[in-house]
């Protein structure tokens, strides 16, 4: 007999049941909902100004739309055209490209530009270069790599808590990479001091203060908390701007919410939180105070009012604006009932 | 009539393979004038330097296992084809879990303060991981010249008293033409790689296509790709005209026994190869937990890709068989089939994302029903133009060991019929067809490159998923999943090994 009859046989039924369990699981996305009821598209891919090499960070201020992808450049677009205004480029950026932009005020309530330098593990800030101008004031930059006080590994996102005269009172900067945590400045960091004030979180996945990637942050006016976004435990958190957790929104808390790398978070104050899902390719609205799902907007796909893989969602004149990253471009659409984020933005 | 079958058949999936790829690159006029800046010249020195370079490391590591697996038994010899069948961006993302500074190492190197050191360490490993998956390329073209040579002839060499440089400086001489073969067909796998490069952030020829081509500049694309294109043609070109009947097949005196001694260099070498990156995934693993949330996010795409997987491993099949029928049962359709060869040669080369990208453009055109774009059969069939050298070459080679008195004898008995093909040749050439089915099925499960391109947003394919998520998070449930899916295409891997290791030995039995 063939000595590789029943090695044959054996392999052959092997091949035959992986090809009913693959049969059985067909090619299927699930999950669709309805595409974006988009308002215009700004931006496609390309190097020159106002296209996008994968856009991965998104913020709204002074009257502009501010993009950062991944050719490092940071561009401030005109948000009815998509034209870009001003642009500039990080300074390093072999080793790796920015994943947040913040534009917030200082500690005298003028505008700046915050930039966690995602792989060099630090935080920039800028001044807004004006309409017009290819280059940016480097104001200051605050961290060095390393898992103590005031140092980062990762740093994905900065917020800044504002007094009632719009001066930054604090500045929150959230990273992973090990730390996975949110760590608290002194705006007096921003003058080459130490600053540091405190930390809170760990890398987990526990119910507690824990974070595995906490990609973004912002905060809520209307209930006076720090959102986080938890991308890899598929959850947003509620923290006291002390760091306490008020609660978790996800799968885990609440069973039917669904949320598949929740990456970009935009607070309005109405207590809702609209958030872009890197996994899933669509934008959910979350109601912050009972942790509710209110709506789902968008689906994957590279058509009109489709979205692949968003990292960020910005507001700015009324509409809503995300950051469809995976097709290099910007989607704007009007949300229904949203009287607008929680931090006013900048003029 | 069974030869117009065999010659339309040729003919039709030369069309479906070949064709798009061929209209791309004409349809998309890619213009010429920015090939020859200094930007471009750079860009295609530093592609060919890393191409080069992993095809030294991978000849080194292949030498000496070309002539360990001398010794090595027939039905383990597919073993030594395992690395190339499991997911070349594991050759990158598996040694850089060293990079990550959450490890000791990836601690220190960040620590050092040095952005260019840390940058040299990311391009040595994705230089040093693509050696240790390519390897079976050049240990193939060693171990069938090695195979060939006369023993006798090198043992006289102990006799006389040669040194060891002496030894194996004939051995040099003696496999230069196959040591070439070896490096050049490395190269040009490389040249066309672009995945752990891109993470890597080697600027190459590759990843400057696939970066103009998620920019939507398709005729940029092309036009920076030109040189792999011009490259993988006259490979093509070349490949087939050494596919060449009149080689003929040389005596080899009997299989010297396998010694403890020549276990350790396969041992030590598939381990780091294959193991090695899968042990540090592992390493990253806080929490058996893992496996269970990975299961969970994971078991659709895994059913997707297995899907496809299955339908490429069919189609893989049906190539081989069409290729053979042809190869055997005439002159004109035998040339048919080397040209077809030729055609699926210069796919298989050219950068995969040109590839995906050429079959995307056929999928959205208006003519294609949106059931069949939504289907999975543009990714099948991408995959099979991708891949279908595979079962072309083995049934050349399987055609050419033949012999022209077992041709003979073939014709004899019908078999140059089409139910002859089923009657005889499919029952004896099992192995062979369980191998290239599970080779084939094992390289579509991982396969990204053209994937990406042709696959929508949110789909649930498998390598897609795994690569999306693979650059940015090191979480122990990822690296679970990468286990989980290594498992699975490691099993297929298996198969194909133990399969082809089955007939290469046979084959090598059967000459007199």
């Amino acid at each position: 007999m063939d000595p590789f009859h029943h090695r044959r046989r054996l392999a052959l039924l092997l091949l035959a049941a992986v090809s009913c369990l693959a049969i059985s699981c067909d090619l299927d996305s699930g999950g669709r909902g309805a595409p974006l009821r988009v308002i215009r598209t700004l931006g496609e891919g390309g190097l020159s100004p106002g296209q996008f090499n994968y856009p991965r960070a998104i913020d709204a201020g002074l009257g502009s739309l501010w993009v950062i992808d991944k050719s490092a450049r940071i561009q401030r677009l005109d948000p009815e055209t998509g034209e870009c205004q001003a642009w500039f480029t990080m300074p390093e950026f072999e080793l790796g490209k920015p994943t947040g932009v913040t534009i917030a005020p200082g500690a005298d309530g003028e505008p700046l530009v915050y930039i966690p330098d995602t792989h060099y593990h630090r935080v920039m800030v800028y001044r807004p270069p004006s309409i017009g101008s290819d280059s940016a004031e480097l104001v200051s930059t605050f961290g060095s790599y390393g898992q103590g006080r005031g140092e980062f590994v990762y740093p994905t996102d900065v917020a800044v808590l504002t007094d009632v005269h719009g001066n930054a009172t604090r500045i929150y900067v959230s990273e992973y990479g090990g730390n996975d945590r949110i760590s608290v400045f002194d705006p007096r960091v921003l003058q080459g001091d130490d600053g540091f004030l405190f930390s809170f979180g760990h890398q987990g996945d526990g119910p507690g203060v824990e974070f595995d990637r906490p990609q973004s942050i912002a905060i809520s006016r209307e209930l006076g908390e720090l959102i986080v976004c938890d991308a890899i435990n598929q959850r947003i958190g509620r923290f006291t701007l002390d760091g306490d957790l008020v609660s978790w929104i996800g799968p885990r808390s609440t069973p039917s919410i669904s949320l598949d790398y929740p990456y970009g978070l935009l607070v309005m104050d109405d207590g809702v939180a609209l958030v872009s899902e890197f996994g899933a390719s669509r934008v959910q609205r979350l109601d912050l105070r009972t942790g509710s799902s209110l709506a789902i907007d968008g689906r994957p796909g590279r058509g009109p009012g489709e979205l692949s893989t968003p990292w960020g969602v910005a507001w700015l004149n009324g509409a809503i604006f995300v950051l469809d990253s995976g097709n290099n471009r910007i989607c704007a659409f009007r949300s229904s009932g949203a009287a607008g984020p929680s931090v006013p933005e900048m003029r | 009539m069974h030869r117009g079958l065999a010659n339309a058949l040729l003919s039709v999936l030369t069309a479906v393979l070949a064709g798009p790829v061929l209209a791309a690159l004409v349809g998309s006029s890619p213009p010429l004038r920015g090939l020859w800046n200094a930007s471009a010249l750079s860009r295609t020195a530093l592609s060919v330097g890393c191409a080069a370079l992993v095809a030294s490391l991978a000849t080194i590591v292949a030498w000496p296992l070309a002539w360990v697996a001398l010794r090595v038994p027939s039905r383990w010899l597919g073993l030594f084809l395992l690395p190339m069948l499991l997911p070349n961006y594991l050759a990158y993302a598996g040694w850089s879990v060293l990079r990550d500074p959450s490890i000791p190492t990836g601690d220190w190197l960040v620590r050092l303060g040095s952005p260019a050191l840390s940058l040299l360490a990311g391009r040595a490993m994705a230089v040093g991981g693509l050696a240790l998956w390519s390897w079976p390329l050049v240990w193939i073209c060693l171990w069938s010249g090695a195979r060939r040579l006369d023993p006798c002839l090198l043992d006289a060499l102990s006799l006389e008293g040669a040194t060891r440089v002496d030894r194996i400086t004939l051995r040099v001489r003696l496999l230069r033409r196959q040591l070439v073969l070896g490096f050049v067909l490395t190269l040009l796998v490389m040249l066309g790689n672009p995945v752990p490069f891109d993470l890597a952030q080697i600027d190459t020829l590759a990843n400057a296509s696939r970066a103009a081509l998620a920019m939507g500049q398709e005729s940029r694309a092309w036009s920076v790709s030109l040189p792999l294109v011009g490259a993988a043609a006259l490979s093509a070109l070349g490949a087939t005209m050494a596919l060449d009947r009149n080689q003929g097949s040389e005596s080899r005196s009997e299989r010297k026994l396998l010694r403890a001694v020549d276990v350790l260099p396969i041992a030590l070498v598939l381990g780091i190869s294959v193991f090695a990156p899968l042990l540090l995934f592992a390493a990253t693993i806080r929490s058996s937990h893992a496996f269970g949330r990975a299961l969970a996010h994971l078991l659709e795409p895994m059913g997707s890709s297995l899907f496809v997987g299955a339908g490429v491993a069919i189609g893989g099949v049906l190539v081989y068989l069409t290729v053979f029928a042809a190869l055997t049962w005439g002159r004109g359709a035998r040339l048919l089939a080397r040209a077809c060869t030729a055609f699926l040669i210069a796919t298989a080369l050219i950068p995969g994302v040109l590839v995906g990208s050429s079959f995307a453009s056929v999928t959205n055109s208006p003519f294609v029903p949106r059931w069949v774009a939504d289907s999975s059969l543009p990714l099948i069939v991408t995959h099979l133009a991708r891949f279908s050298v595979i079962p072309a070459v083995v049934a050349t080679l399987v055609w050419i060991g033949e012999g022209s008195d077992r041709a003979r004898q073939r014709r004899l008995d019908g078999g140059d019929r089409p139910r002859g093909l089923v009657l005889l040749d499919v029952p004896a050439q099992a192995s062979i067809l369980l191998g290239t089915a599970a080779a084939m099925a094992s390289l579509s499960i991982h396969e990204i490159e053209a994937s990406v391109l042709l696959t929508p947003p949110g789909s649930r394919a498998i390598s897609q998923v795994l690569l999306s998520r693979l650059h940015y998070q090191r979480q122990d449930d990822l690296a679970a999943g990468v286990l989980l899916i290594t498992t699975v295409g490691f099993a297929a891997a298996l198969i194909a090994a133990l399969a082809f290791g089955g007939t290469l030995g046979t084959r090598a039995s059967r000459r007199p």
